[in-house]
């Protein structure tokens, strides 16, 4: 598959800003798929709305722009009617953890057939860099300009807790290693999660001296580190995502479970809901 | 192979030249007709790939995956 088989040429050059983390997350995206052969009529995207929304739009395929804070609900839906589908959640750390946390917590404790990309720019890119609940400890956004003095969310950590099948995160600045984890993902049964750690130099970096999307994405690099290389007496969120305290991004991958999938558990027969047959 | 970058699609963010190990972009200094300031390749024979033949599995392909407006092309 070439790149504008994938992506509708007569779209480009995309809407995002010049040095969006977002590009290389569709390129990452692109080239996951096209290496795994995967046909685009199976799969449908789906997506809230968010700067990171955008994204299926782009793309030469079917895809659902639902409103804000439900893709997962939508892909729920989707999975559960056409079971034959694959369905891919591509939304913001805003759109799927602030508005549609519960969401999200739910369909991996079910373990729902679908596979989430989840971008993580720390902020509400969108609507002008509000403050989110993935903002690291004291940086600064329109609405806490003395810094955020809330601790955020650690995405992957929750994902994992709550059941899902596999859970990885890693950043823009790790492109081959994100390949691969959606090459895992997409191929992996059940509630699968993949954060990616983005940079958004024009509503987040801007305000905390890192306009240039070179230094977001320097700053993104320095401030992450793999899983392998944690000490102990850092395993737990709130060290990990203080980017004050320790000042860490924890990367690589985080589970890989075989649970049942959701669809699996239960069938139906002449629209009538029954156990499956074993 | 080396890479080429596309003016058309260029935002001029300068990703390529942080990300290349091999140093084969520079900062640019001239506008583009669509008002950005787009890298050169100035040392194209640098590149992991400059030997590659057109048709062989590229070797290093770091630039292309990060360049978010898909502005660089193998030729
Ligand atoms: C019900 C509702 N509430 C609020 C909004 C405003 N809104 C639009 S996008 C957005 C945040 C998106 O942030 P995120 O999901 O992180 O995406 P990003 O733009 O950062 O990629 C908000 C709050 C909305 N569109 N609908
Ligand atoms: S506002 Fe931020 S997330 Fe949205 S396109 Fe611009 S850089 Fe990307
Ligand atoms: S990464 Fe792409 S858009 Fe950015 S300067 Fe290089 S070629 Fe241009």
């Amino acid at each position: 598959m070439e790149f504008f088989d994938f992506y509708r040429k007569d779209r480009w050059p995309h809407q995002f800003c010049p040095g969006c983390g977002l590009g290389t997350v569709m390129n990452s995206l692109y080239k996951a798929f096209s290496d795994l052969n995967m046909d685009l009529k199976n799969t449908v995207f789906v997506s809230g709305i968010g700067c990171t929304g955008r994204v299926p739009g782009y793309i030469n395929g079917d895809s659902v722009h639902t409103t804000h804070g439900r893709p997962i609900a939508f892909a729920t839906g989707i999975k559960l009617a056409r079971p034959d589908l694959n369905v891919v959640v591509i939304s913001g750390d805003g759109d799927l953890f602030a508005i549609g946390g519960n969401h999200i917590i739910h369909a991996a404790r079910r373990n729902v057939d679908i596979k989430v990309i989840a971008v993580n720019n720390a902020t509400y890119g969108l609507t002008g860099g509000q403050l989110a609940p993935t903002t690291p400890h004291n940086m600064i956004t329109t609405t806490s300009p003395y810094g955020n003095k809330e601790h955020p969310f650690a995405l992957s950590e929750l994902v994992a807790a709550a059941g899902a099948n596999y859970v990885a995160r890693w950043t823009t600045a790790h492109p081959n290693q994100l390949v691969n984890s959606i090459k895992t993902a997409l191929t992996t049964p059940g509630f699968t999660f993949v954060e990616v750690i983005s940079q958004c130099p024009v509503n987040f970096g801007r305000r905390n001296k890192m306009g240039d999307p070179v230094y977001h994405l320097r700053w993104i690099k320095d401030h992450s580190i793999p899983l392998s290389k944690v000490t102990f007496d850092m395993k737990s969120p709130f060290d990990f995502m203080d980017i004050d305290f320790k000042g860490i991004y924890t990367i690589g991958e985080f589970v890989k479970r075989d649970r049942a999938p959701y669809g699996k558990t239960i069938e139906t027969e002449n629209n009538i809901l029954r156990p499956p047959k074993e | 192979m080396y890479p080429t970058i596309n003016t058309d699609y260029c935002k001029g963010c300068n990703l390529c030249v942080e990300v290349c190990p091999k140093t084969v972009f520079t900062v640019g200094k001239n506008l583009s007709q669509r008002g950005y300031f787009n890298p050169v390749v100035d040392y194209r024979e640098k590149c992991t790939n400059f030997r590659l033949q057109k048709g062989q599995k590229i070797l290093c392909e770091i630039c292309w995956l990060t360049c978010p407006e898909h502005a660089i092309e193998f030729i």
